[in-house]
C-alpha cells in the first residue's frame, strides 16, 4: 500500500485540472521543486501553492533512443530540463525536435496512468532569445 | 619529504572474472575479501573494521557472519552508490585515527549479468516526480553532457578521446572485457544511445567484485612492504538543489579540493588518476572539477593522448576502466581504487605502468550527474611519498 502523500496529491490535482502549481515558502519566498512539505531553504512549514505560467525554456535535453522497461517500445523520446519562467529547472518531456534555449509551454502534466510527467511543446508565441 | 599518515592500503584484490555464473554474491564477496587479506598478509582474525554497502542481508551483519569476521569493533554501511567504497576508505582512515579499528576490510560484489541485482533501497521522495519519464542511466548523464557542450563547446570527438585512452589501456589487460583499441571515429560513429552519448561513450556491465584492506600505521610497519599511503580524502553530496540544478559540474568540485587540502597537495603533484568512468562525460567533467584544467576546457585537455599511459601528461584508468575492463554491480569506485594501488606499487601491466608514479588520485561518483550524486576523492601515495 502506498502511504498517503497529500503534497503529491495536491500537485497532481492541479495538473489534472491543467495547472502547474508549486509550493512557495511564505517565510523565505522560495519556489520549491520538487514539491515537499517543508521548505528546504529555511525549514519553514508555511508553504502556499502558487499557480505558475506553464512557460519555460529548454535548459538541457537528450533524445533517449533506448527506452527501457515499459518505455522500451516508446523510443525515441525527448527528456529535458525545462527552466520554468518562474525559475525552477524541472524534469520534462518535450514533444518534437528540441534544442537548448527553445521556448516551451506545458501541454500535459500527467501520463495515461496519472503519474507526474510534465510534457512541453515549442511555444510558437515566444521568440527565441539568442 | 616522507609524510606521516594515519593509515595505508595494505591489500587489494579485483576478482579476475567479468561474468560469474554458478556463484552467489556472498561467495564472490568472500573471494575478493579473502583475496585482499591474503594480499595484505593478514588473516580474518586481524579484521576489526568492516565497511560495505548493499551487500546481502541486513546492513553488514549477515556478511560479517558469512565471512567469519569475529572481532569487529567498527562497521560502516555508508551508501553512496558507486562512490561508496571511496567514501568507505576515508571513513576507515577516520575510524583508525579515532582508535576504533586497526584493520579495516572494504568489500563489494555483484552479479548483474547473472541475474542478481543489488537492491537500490527504498524509493526516494523524488520518485513520484521523476519516474514516469523513461529516464535511463545514459539519459541522465546525457543531460549533463548536452549542457556541458552548450556552455563550453565540448564536442563528441573530445569525449571520444576518453574512450580511446581506456581502450588503449585495456588491450594490455587480459581480464578486460573490451580489449580492442578504438579510434575517435569508432566512438562517434557508434549508435547514439541518448544524445550526445554513443554506445562507446558508455561503460560496460559486469559481474565481479573487489576488496581493500586499510590498516593503521603500526600494522603497516609490521607488513612486508607494498603498502600505499592514504594522503587525503574528501566527499560531498551534490543534488538537484530544489529546482536549481547545475548540470555543468560534478561533486568532484567539492570533494576534490577537500582531499587536496587534507593531503597538502595540488593537481600538479598527481602522476596518475583513476576516475569512475560511468560515461566519457563523467571523466571529462571530473578532470575539470578536480583542477587538472580550467573549468570548461576539459575537451581540449583530453585531446592528443593526455590520458594515455604510460607517457601521457595524466594517465588514467590504466586497467581499461569501466569503459573497457570492469564495472561490477554498476559500481565503479572500488575497482578504480584497486588500479590506483597497482600503479603506486609499480604492479600495473608493464606496458602502461606509469614510470615513477608517486601520487595517485581516485575519483568516484554515485547516483547520476543528471540528478543527484555522492562524490568522493582519495589521494594516495607510495611508501616514500
Amino acid at each position: 500500500m502506498t502511504p498517503e502523500d497529500p503534497v503529491l496529491d495536491r500537485f497532481r490535482e492541479a495538473l489534472s485540472a491543467g495547472r502547474l502549481d508549486l509550493p512557495r515558502c511564505t517565510a523565505c519566498g522560495a519556489l520549491v521543486w520538487y514539491p515537499r512539505a517543508r521548505c528546504p531553504h529555511c525549514m519553514s512549514e508555511s508553504l502556499e501553492w502558487e499557480a505558475l505560467s506553464g512557460s519555460g525554456t529548454v535548459h538541457s535535453c537528450t533524445v533517449n533512443r533506448r527506452g527501457q522497461g515499459k518505455y522500451a517500445g516508446a523510443d525515441p523520446f525527448v527528456i529535458a530540463y525545462v527552466e520554468l519562467a518562474e525559475g525552477p529547472r524541472v524534469l520534462s518531456r518535450v514533444d518534437g525536435t528540441t534544442h537548448i534555449g527553445m521556448p516551451v509551454r506545458l501541454t500535459h502534466g500527467l501520463d495515461d496512468e496519472g503519474q507526474v510527467r510534465l510534457t512541453f511543446e515549442r511555444d510558437p508565441d515566444v521568440k527565441e532569445s539568442s | 619529504m616522507t609524510r606521516q599518515v594515519t593509515a595505508r592500503i595494505a591489500g587489494a584484490f579485483e576478482h579476475p572474472q567479468r561474468k560469474i555464473p554458478g556463484k552467489t554474491v556472498p561467495q564472490v564477496l568472500a573471494e575478493v575479501a579473502y583475496g585482499a587479506l591474503a594480499d595484505a598478509g593478514l588473516s580474518l582474525s586481524d579484521v576489526d573494521g568492516f565497511f560495505c554497502s548493499e551487500v546481502p542481508g541486513l546492513g553488514s551483519i549477515a556478511m560479517a557472519d558469512y565471512l567469519g569476521l569475529d572481532n569487529l569493533s567498527y562497521v560502516d554501511v555508508t551508501e553512496g552508490g558507486g562512490a561508496s567504497y571511496v567514501m568507505h576508505a576515508g571513513h576507515a582512515v577516520a575510524a583508525v585515527a579515532a582508535g576504533k579499528c586497526r584493520v579495516a576490510l572494504l568489500a563489494m560484489a555483484g552479479l548483474p549479468l547473472s541475474g542478481t541485482r543489488s537492491g537500490g533501497g527504498e524509493r526516494g521522495p523524488d520518485h513520484p516526480y521523476e519516474s514516469a519519464y523513461g529516464v535511463t542511466v545514459p539519459a541522465g548523464y546525457a543531460l549533463a553532457a548536452q549542457r556541458h557542450m552548450h556552455e563550453y563547446g565540448t564536442t563528441s570527438e573530445q569525449l571520444a578521446e576518453v574512450k580511446v585512452a581506456a581502450a588503449h589501456h585495456a588491450q594490455f589487460n587480459p581480464n578486460a572485457v573490451l580489449r580492442k583499441p578504438v579510434t575517435i571515429a569508432d566512438v562517434v560513429e557508434s549508435p547514439l544511445i541518448s544524445d550526445p552519448l554513443h554506445r562507446l561513450d558508455c561503460c560496460i556491465t559486469t559481474d565481479g567484485g573487489a576488496a581493500l584492506v586499510i590498516v593503521a600505521e603500526d600494522v603497516a610497519r609490521s607488513l612486508p612492504g607494498r603498502t600505499v599511503k592514504i594522503l587525503g580524502h574528501g566527499e560531498a553530496v551534490k543534488h538537484s538543489a530544489a529546482g536549481g540544478i547545475d548540470l555543468t559540474y560534478t561533486g568532484a568540485a567539492l570533494s576534490g579540493p577537500r582531499a587536496f587540502a587534507e593531503a597538502g597537495l595540488t593537481p600538479r603533484d598527481v602522476d596518475y588518476v583513476s576516475i569512475y568512468d560511468s560515461f566519457t562525460i563523467t571523466v571529462l567533467m571530473s578532470l575539470e572539477d578536480l583542477g587538472f584544467c580550467e573549468k570548461g576546457k576539459g575537451g581540449t585537455f583530453v585531446t592528443d593522448g593526455t590520458l594515455q599511459g604510460p607517457d601521457g601528461r595524466l594517465p588514467y584508468n590504466t586497467d581499461g576502466g569501466g569503459l573497457c575492463n570492469n564495472h561490477p554491480d554498476f559500481r565503479g569506485g572500488m575497482v578504480r581504487t584497486v588500479e590506483a594501488v597497482r600503479q603506486l606499487r609499480g604492479e600495473a601491466t608493464p606496458e602502461i605502468q606509469v614510470p615513477g608514479a608517486r601520487i595517485g588520485l581516485v575519483q568516484a561518483h554515485g547516483g547520476s550527474l543528471g540528478f543527484r550524486t555522492a562524490a568522493a576523492t582519495l589521494l594516495l601515495g607510495t611508501e616514500d611519498a
